[in-house]
């Protein structure tokens, strides 16, 4: 897994900067800390969907993902995977014993895990974008819920479709939050033209959330 | 088969359960989607012929379509837990007399504290609703299967244990690296599960026959419980929609003769196996019988994730979670504050304590209570198995219940009272019992009058039922400095001890040296002389340097470090850390912190305590350094590492001034109480305590609540240490809903509190609607408030 340090930088607010020495060191010796303790485990699986008045409806467990957002995202779509990934329960544990001592490092290992999860769906989505290649189609972004209007709400339902409390270990609270922490759930878009694909865009997230890592965007790779 | 003959079979025939439920409703037809347990009522016909088929197939016992007909799991069902559990229960029982009923129970779905939100006591009630049910229903033992974290299990088995006599059968799932999802390892779960009380344990589902077979081995080697598995039908493979299994029938008959060999007596199926695999499987098997299973005897205690062998190299058992004669850790514990506990275990757990004992006993507080929160709040942070260690039956019950492994009980002495309520305790939960070499005449003087203690104290238990190897003695040691000729006597316990029961020794060894000088000089010696007299597990301060040397040297003389590796290896840590400090100890204090040094700090603090007033070091010092750095991060010169790391450092410089104010027997510094928490349904807790850290160094005392804290619990808090300022922290879009609440139950119940509100997804704007008092946009925000709020109250 490739944890780039400039996006650990980033969510430690250092922006495009090199952090100081002290930071910069104890970037290196989470990452390593981190390796060691990281048991990534993920489950994404291809299904059909039908585009309604105001949501996407997957055809498995009747999963409805409602909202203007997805449908756009999905709109050049035939199919979609739905994809969900964790880093583990260690993980969590680990920040947790790290910030009963060492807030700082803490901070700096919670900044590590959020980019390895990151990286991890990377690598995932990557996968299934040179498999779909193969059988002639395109891949979208992923996209989360909680972005744009895709509500937090459809988490429950969106593990249950995927089995993920057995299979991986991933559940959610009442309030939608995933447990273990460190983990995604998305919906990645599969199209038979690649110039249409939307680009994450930054703009199209919530925008009563005053996110202080917004991105510049970026660009897929087809090759 | 009826349920007595189910119990003399248990261990010598093979008793069969049936396969997979889901793998059959697929094959029947039935649409993925929605609850499989609803199909109990709505196609009954289809779930009683699923029973019939495993019947004609020779299962001897039937497994209720109830996997998941837990109250979380119906939320949204129109039927209720009773009413699938009755309906199923009677489905399976309708086919013949013949057969037994087994009521099914997975895992609930939502995962327990620490690491998500559902506590232990929910969990526990959620299983027994549906134990009552199957109890009620008729079901003829209890099947719980499919977990993945071993606390839940323990819920589980319990919630059964205290609401039927049912026998229960407990499997866990493993994933291919030979651990739960969770983390919990075979032996672990052999080790725990196999004391609760269970008739059988095992593993099923996530793999198949084959990969199961070493977990299988280490299972039967480590508990004498007969062994359940039920197997997949080797590895899933998803394609369009459907789910297949790789194994044939013959192939998996095959593998369960090898998983028989390796110990197995209690076999089913799990995903992907049909009515085939089971006739098959029994085929196959006509001919065998089970292997008698021979566990290796030895002591152990467990965390969820971790066994720790006892015997052979010393074991350390960490002393210093104790308030005796401790003033600092009193005042935390009166004013519920766990952090003192929490700092404790993991400077042990890094000073070399493999094992740490809990004792949270003074008169001031609920002990019950406290123990269960520390227990909690040293789970939530490491796998380091507990020894818990009360004079009270009530609290030890307590400790033993929410604890997530098997611990060790601290203690049980030779009384008649102590023994007829400790020792059940040990048997029910599990748990080693550590025994005393006292009764009601107090200690013995000689060895040989303790050895008739220890006696008595491992007969009793034996006739308890709690095994040989669950019992250790402690032969307890009288002081140096008055009792001099005794010291000697403990010794010779030891040995005799060892010699005749073969039980593992205990001592704690700290008492030799009061009333001496070089309380650790002492303790280092006296513990090497009992290491050689066989002692296997002291209970001693591992931060100790004496200790560590007596330790390190031991294992070398005594040949049990090969090579005398890491004893050479302890010498060139040294090395390495001395050469650093040196010129640090140079610099200023506000150097010292704006480069964030937490150790030198602490030195240059008690060095200017010598001509500097605490209170001036705090205005004139500390509060300008943090000034500057909180400003430097403001113009984003500074970033927020380095801002909590000279935070850190201050706090650290904190701790030595209130230790010489207390010292000097004066009040603790502070300038305003305030709670932090936060709110239920939150478990985002970084960011409250960054928040807490910088308020802490500011002078204000915080009564750190921790996440997920119920509206309840703050306003009783709140108004149990008549707090005037509350600060709440919520970091989704979600859970504002109950920072509003506490707000409005604050507002009507404690209406002098005022209240500032942060987090991830709150504005000035969003802080106005649920009403709060003040909005702080980081943690510096929140220092202004709290400043200017104390300035004026």
């Amino acid at each position: 897994m490739n944890i780039d340090k400039q996006e650990i930088r980033r969510y430690l607010g250092y922006g495009k900067k090199t952090a100081d020495e002290k930071t910069e060191a104890l970037i290196e010796s989470c990452i390593t800390k981190l390796k060691q303790n990281l048991r990534p485990l993920e489950i994404h699986r291809t299904f059909d969907f039908s585009v309604e008045m105001s949501s996407v409806v997957i055809y498995a467990d009747n999963l409805i993902l409602k909202g203007k957002s997805i449908k756009n995202h999905l709109s050049e779509s035939k199919r979609c995977v739905l994809m969900a990934a964790t880093l583990g329960p260690v993980i969590d544990q680990l920040i947790r014993y790290i910030s009963r001592t060492d807030l700082t490092q803490a901070i700096v290992m919670d900044a590590v895990a959020t980019t390895a999860i990151e990286a991890f769906c990377d690598e995932i989505e990557s996968s299934i974008r040179q498999k779909a290649k193969l059988e002639g189609f395109y891949a979208t972004h992923r996209f989360s819920p909680g972005y744009g209007d895709l509500p937090l709400s459809v988490q429950h339902s969106l593990l249950r479709t995927l089995d993920t409390p057995r299979k991986i270990g991933l559940s959610t609270t009442e309030n939608m939050i995933l447990i273990p922490r460190k983990s995604v759930t998305a919906v990645i878009g599969l199209q038979e033209r690649p110039d249409k694909i939307k680009e994450h865009n930054c703009k199209d997230c919530n925008p009563g959330l005053s996110c202080p890592f917004k991105k510049e965007e970026t660009q897929i790779e087809h090759s | 088969m009826n349920i007595l003959e189910l119990q003399s079979k248990l261990g010598k025939d093979f008793i069969f359960f049936d396969g997979a439920m889901g793998t059959m409703l697929q094959k029947s037809g039935l649409p993925a989607g929605g609850l499989p347990e609803e199909y109990n009522y709505t196609h009954p016909e289809i779930i009683k012929g699923i029973h019939e088929q495993y019947a004609e197939a020779g299962a001897d016992i039937m497994t209720t379509n109830t996997f998941g007909a837990n109250e979380l799991k119906l939320a949204e069902s129109k039927y209720s837990v009773e009413e699938i559990i009755h309906q199923a229960v009677a489905l399976a029982k309708s086919l013949s007399s013949e057969k037994l009923v087994a009521l099914d129970i997975g895992p609930i779905g939502q995962l327990l504290e620490p690491i998500g939100d559902l506590t232990f006591e929910n969990a526990y009630a959620i299983f027994k609703r549906q134990i009552l049910a199957g109890v009620s229903a008729g079901a003829d033992l209890i099947l719980i299967e499919t977990v993945s974290d071993l606390y839940e299990l323990k819920a589980a088995v319990l919630a059964a244990r205290e609401n039927s006599n049912l026998p229960i059968f407990a499997t866990m799932t493993f994933q291919n690296d030979g651990r739960t999802l969770t983390g919990t390892d075979p032996a672990t779960m052999a080790h725990v599960i196999g004391r609760l009380g269970v008739s059988a344990l095992g593993v099923n589902c996530s793999l198949g026959p084959a990969e199961l077979k070493p977990i299988v081995e280490t299972m039967a080697n480590a508990s004498d419980v007969p062994i359940m598995v039920q197997p997949n039908a080797g590895l899933p493979n998803f394609h369009d929609g459907v789910t297949s299994f790789d194994v044939s029938a013959d192939d998996f008959a095959e593998e369960m003769a090898s998983l028989v060999s390796a110990g197995a007596s209690v076999l089913g199926g799990c995903c992907g196996s049909t009515p085939e695999f089971i006739i098959k499987t029994k085929m196959k098997l006509a001919d065998l019988s089970p292997v008698s299973i021979k566990a290796e005897k030895s002591t152990v205690v467990c965390s969820s994730t971790k066994t720790v062998k006892i015997g052979g190299n010393p074991v350390l058992i960490g002393e210093r979670i104790n308030p005796t004669s401790k003033k600092l850790f009193k005042e935390a514990l009166k004013r519920g504050d766990l952090d003192y506990i929490v700092t404790e275990a993991i400077l042990q757990k890094e000073a070399g304590a493999s094992i740490l004992d809990v004792n949270v006993g003074i008169r001031e507080i609920d002990e019950r209570k406290t123990m269960i929160a520390a227990i909690k709040e040293i789970q939530d942070v490491m796998d380091t198995p507990l020894q818990i260690d009360s004079t009270k039956p009530s609290v030890l019950e307590a400790g033993l219940r929410i604890c997530k492994g098997k611990p060790i009980i601290n203690s049980v002495s030779g009384e008649e009272k102590s023994l007829d309520s400790i020792l059940p305790l040990a048997k029910k939960y599990g748990a080693c019992i550590l025994g005393l070499t006292l009764d009601e005449n107090g200690i013995p003087k000689t060895a040989d009058e303790r050895v008739k203690v220890a006696d008595k104290i491992i007969k009793r238990a034996l006739e308890e039922g709690i095994p040989r190897e669950d019992i250790l003695i402690d032969c307890l040691v009288l002081t140096a400095s008055a009792q001099q000729k005794e010291v000697v006597e403990t010794i010779k316990a030891i040995s005799q001890i060892k010699n005749i029961y073969g039980v593992k020794t205990v001592l704690g060894i700290s008492n030799v040296s009061f009333g001496l000088p070089g309380r650790n000089l002492l303790n280092g010696t006296f513990l090497a002389m009992a290491l050689y007299a066989g002692l296997d597990a002291p209970i001693v301060d591992p931060l100790s340097k004496d200790i560590q040397n007596a330790v390190k040297t031991y294992r070398v003389l005594s040949g049990k470090d090969e090579n005398a590796s890491d004893y050479l290896s302890s010498f060139a840590d040294e090395k390495t850390t001395e050469a650093t400090s040196s010129d640090i100890a140079q610099k200023t204090l506000k150097q010292i912190i704006l480069e964030g040094h937490k150790g030198a700090v602490k030195e240059k603090t008690k060095e200017m305590l010598e001509t500097v007033d605490a209170m001036e070091i705090v205005n004139n010092h500390l509060i300008p350094a943090l000034d500057f750095v909180g400003d430097q991060y403001e113009k984003h010169i500074l970033f927020l590492p380095q801002l909590i790391r000279s935070a850190e450092t201050v706090k650290s410089s904190f701790e030595i001034l209130q230790e010489n104010i207390s010292k000097d027997g004066k009040p603790r510094l502070n300038k305003g109480s305030i709670i932090l928490a936060t709110v239920k349904g939150d478990v985002h807790d970084i960011g409250k305590n960054i928040v807490k850290t910088l308020l802490q160094n500011y002078g204000f005392e915080i009564l750190d609540l921790g996440k997920n804290v119920s509206p309840d619990k703050i306003l009783e808090e709140a108004m149990r240490n008549n707090i005037k300022l509350v600060g709440l922290s919520a970091l989704m879009t979600t859970t504002v809903d109950t920072m509003d609440e506490t707000i409005k139950l604050l507002r009507d119940r404690h209406p002098s509190c005022r209240v500032f509100v942060g987090g991830a997804v709150l504005s000035p704007e969003l802080a106005r609607q649920i009403d709060a008092d003040f909005y702080g946009k980081d943690a510096r925000a929140a220092v202004s408030i709290a400043q200017n709020f104390f300035k004026q109250h």
